[in-house]
């Protein structure tokens, strides 16, 4: 009888056994399964982020080209055409014709500067961010004189020139947006650092838009995709004939430089 | 009878062990063998030799030597497994300091001898089995809350020959913990038939040692 059972218990001892290197053997097989599963969520992550910055990309050199192509494209022509129409017989309406060459050349090389400066980053690695949106906001005003307002509260914390460049990338995307698209002639932009954070709002009093209608628009996307590469947080509100507000929460990792 | 049944299970445990040995030869002749398997090819000459000696022993009825020798493989047993098992940690990276540990299991396994050879009794054999359990169980406790990169596979192949020091260690624990008890409450002819667990033990961890050859003799091929 106690034979019987000490062998009884010996078998069921090794049958526990036996479950016990399956469940291990079976625990150590998920946790390789899960390790993939993360490795290749990073690996689409990557390739997302990749595609986003080529969209992004693709999509300002297109501006660029608008750009040249509707801008200084034009005035140049007009400038060619100008000098093709001079009559040298007539001295007095050519001082006039010159004139109006010499501002449409001065107006194509103004134009030619401005693309050039909202482009470079020199702007934001020389002078940070808030010089460098303060510029961006009085040369708008100028140029379109319309009515552009910031306003900055908060003890300003200093990022690293990259994380810095993309926001005011971010900023002066959601700028053009409401000029370009929105037709707004009103934008609040309300910079707030607290809490190793930088909230964002732009407000302009546009046109607006539905957002279930117009999700897939590229310069949403690229504000989304440039949010997200800084592990930031994108809110869009828009209503139609009231006008656009975009908030967005940024988290700050100081930078000592 | 219980006695006979388990003398022809013993002999039956070694021409398992030696049937693994001559695998194990066969195999070795064309390829080169990891550290492992190298090791375990010692166990395997140092388990046939012992074996031999007890055989032989067994017509000569020489208890005292037949104690030294159980007790010598006992020791043998502790420290070649842990050593094993520490040796797998190593090289997985987790754990670095084992010199320490073989010292001092060296320590206890020549006190133990001393003691059983002097009481007459076998608590080395309890002991090694216990110890190599329960390392085999921190071993497992590392590799279940580690993750460890095995992209050469070294870790299943150690793992197949500690998954077979585990099984069998686990087969002989009740009868080397309660085997003094059970030799007083039971009769002989039903000790004997208890006392089978051990060959099977001996016989389950001489599987594992084929499989691991085999495996990774298939790997390389």
């Amino acid at each position: 009888m106690i034979a019987a059972f000490v062998i009884i218990v010996t078998l069921l001892f090794t049958l526990l056994g036996y479950i016990f290197l399956l469940l291990i053997n079976k625990f150590k097989k998920n946790k390789k399964l899960n390790k993939l599963n993360i490795e290749n969520l990073e690996i689409n992550y990557q390739l997302n982020l990749l595609k986003s910055q080529l969209q992004i990309q693709e999509q300002t050199f297109q501006n660029i080209s608008r750009e040249i192509h509707d801008n200084i494209g034009q005035k140049l022509t007009l400038a060619k055409l100008k000098i093709n129409t001079i009559n040298t017989n007539q001295v007095v309406d050519l001082n006039d014709t010159l004139m109006v060459i010499s501002k449409l050349i001065t107006d194509s090389l103004n134009d030619l500067r401005d693309i050039s400066r909202s482009l470079s980053s020199e702007v934001i690695l020389n002078n940070g961010l808030i010089k460098a949106l303060e510029n961006e906001i009085n040369q708008l005003n100028k140029l379109f004189n319309y009515n552009f307002k910031m306003k900055l509260t908060g003890e300003v914390l200093y990022m690293s020139a990259e994380t810095e460049l993309t926001v005011f990338r971010i900023i002066q995307e959601a700028l053009t947006n409401s000029i370009k698209h929105a037709e707004a002639t009103s934008v609040f932009l309300d910079l707030h650092f607290i809490n190793n954070e930088l909230l964002i709002s732009i407000e302009d009093n546009g046109k607006g838009f539905e957002i279930s209608v117009i999700k897939d628009l590229n310069g949403l996307n690229n504000l989304k995709s440039r949010t997200q590469s800084l592990n930031g947080q994108i809110e869009i509100n828009s209503e139609p004939l009231i006008g656009t507000t975009i908030k967005i929460k940024i988290p700050i990792y100081e930078s000592k430089n | 009878m219980g006695y006979d049944i388990c003398i022809a299970f013993m002999h039956v445990a070694n021409l398992f062990l030696f049937l693994s040995f001559l695998y194990f030869l066969t195999r070795r002749g064309s390829k080169t063998f990891p550290v492992y398997l190298k090791m375990v090819f010692n166990y395997q000459i140092i388990a046939i030799v012992t074996n031999l000696i007890e055989v032989v022993n067994r017509y000569f009825l020489y208890q005292k030597i037949s104690l030294i020798i159980l007790l010598i493989f006992a020791g043998y047993h502790l420290v070649f497994w842990i050593y094993f098992i520490l040796s797998a940690l190593k090289k997985m990276g987790i754990y670095k300091f084992k010199r320490l540990i073989i010292i001092i299991l060296l320590a206890i396994s020549s006190i133990f001898i001393a003691f059983d050879l002097i009481n007459n009794t076998y608590y080395l054999g309890s002991l090694s089995n216990i110890l190599v359990f329960l390392f085999c169980i921190l071993y497992y406790c590392f590799i279940f809350f580690k993750t460890i990169d095995d992209e050469d596979g070294f870790q299943s192949n150690y793992n197949l020959i500690i998954n077979g020091v585990f099984i069998s260690s686990i087969i002989i624990f009740p009868l080397l913990l309660f085997g003094k008890h059970l030799k007083v409450i039971l009769s002989e002819n039903d000790f004997f038939y208890i006392a089978l667990f051990a060959p099977i033990s001996s016989m389950v961890l001489y599987c594992y040692f084929t499989a691991a050859i085999f495996r990774h003799s298939k790997n390389i091929l």
